[in-house]
């Protein structure tokens, strides 16, 4: 059944709790008061699972600005040696002969 | 010649899709970060991710999922061994329980990596209310001390902040609930 308050009236205490930002004994005390409020039931029912994902999201680090050219090079420069190589075993007369 | 195969993905990570690429790369240092908690260490995780794609292209299977998946599939094995050597050691932190656990599927990895995006390109000021809260770990009154705006208000776009991102997350194919 869905919860009979709303969210938008819901304590901002619900908001910390949803986003983790709430410290252990206040969050010991709202859980006491979830009980008792439909417009925090409303809150954490709507927005609990998104908060949860929230919490637990990488950070926001940018890629450092060499990084991939660095990383496509070290992909590219050994394939091309590799396939050199192998060209050179294909050319005729280049690889022994069997016997 | 190299195998079709591992010319067709190398060749779709790197030249063709060279937008995707950079997603790739950024989304796979953030991992990297997150995994590993050191800058260089996520460095050398992307480092040696991509030239173990190129060596198991030809493993590589279409139909099994999509090549940003299998990317995530090595860079979570390439994470896992950096975690286990020696020289990194002195480079994570010293308890073990401060790094998140290595994800056991792809999926999670990929939906999270989803979520950070979406976040970072919600507009300001929801942006900045929920950014306070998730990576300073701000409450709601110390958001409106800090912003010098009502508490109600900071819950509204809290609130609102945390419902636009449920629509963008919605309009890529996500259920965020």
């Amino acid at each position: 059944m869905p919860p009979k308050g709303r969210a938008d009236l819901a304590h901002p205490d619900a908001a910390d709790w949803v986003l983790g930002a709430l410290a252990p004994a206040r969050a010991a005390e709202f859980r006491r008061h979830l009980t008792t409020c439909p417009h925090c039931e409303a809150a954490v029912a709507e927005f609990g699972q998104l908060g949860q994902i929230l919490q637990h999201l990488p950070p926001a680090v940018e890629l450092p600005a060499d990084l991939e050219v660095r990383t496509i090079a070290g992909v590219l420069v050994p394939a091309a040696f590799e396939q050199a190589a192998t060209q050179v075993h294909q050319v005729p007369g280049a690889s022994p002969q069997p016997s | 010649m190299w195998p079709q195969k591992e010319r067709d993905l190398v060749f779709h990570v790197f030249f063709w899709a060279p937008a995707s690429n950079r997603r790739y790369a950024k989304n796979l240092y953030r991992f990297g970060f997150h995994m590993l908690g050191d800058e260089g260490l996520a460095e050398d995780m992307v480092q040696e991710t991509f030239p173990r794609l190129w060596r198991s292209a030809g493993r590589y299977e279409p139909d099994r999922g999509s090549v940003g998946a299998y990317l995530f599939v090595i860079a979570r094995s390439a994470a896992a061994d950096i975690r286990k050597r020696p020289s990194s050691r002195p480079l994570l932190p010293v308890d073990d329980s401060q790094l998140p656990p290595l994800p056991d599927r792809t999926d999670q990895i990929l939906d999270s990596l989803m979520v950070r995006e979406a976040l970072d390109k919600l507009s300001s000021p929801h942006a900045k209310v929920l950014r306070l809260a998730l990576e300073e770990g701000l409450t709601q009154t110390e958001i409106a001390e800090r912003l010098g705006l009502a508490i109600g208000t900071v819950k509204s776009r809290t609130f609102n902040g945390l419902r636009a991102l449920r629509t963008a997350l919605g309009e890529r194919g996500f259920n965020a609930a």
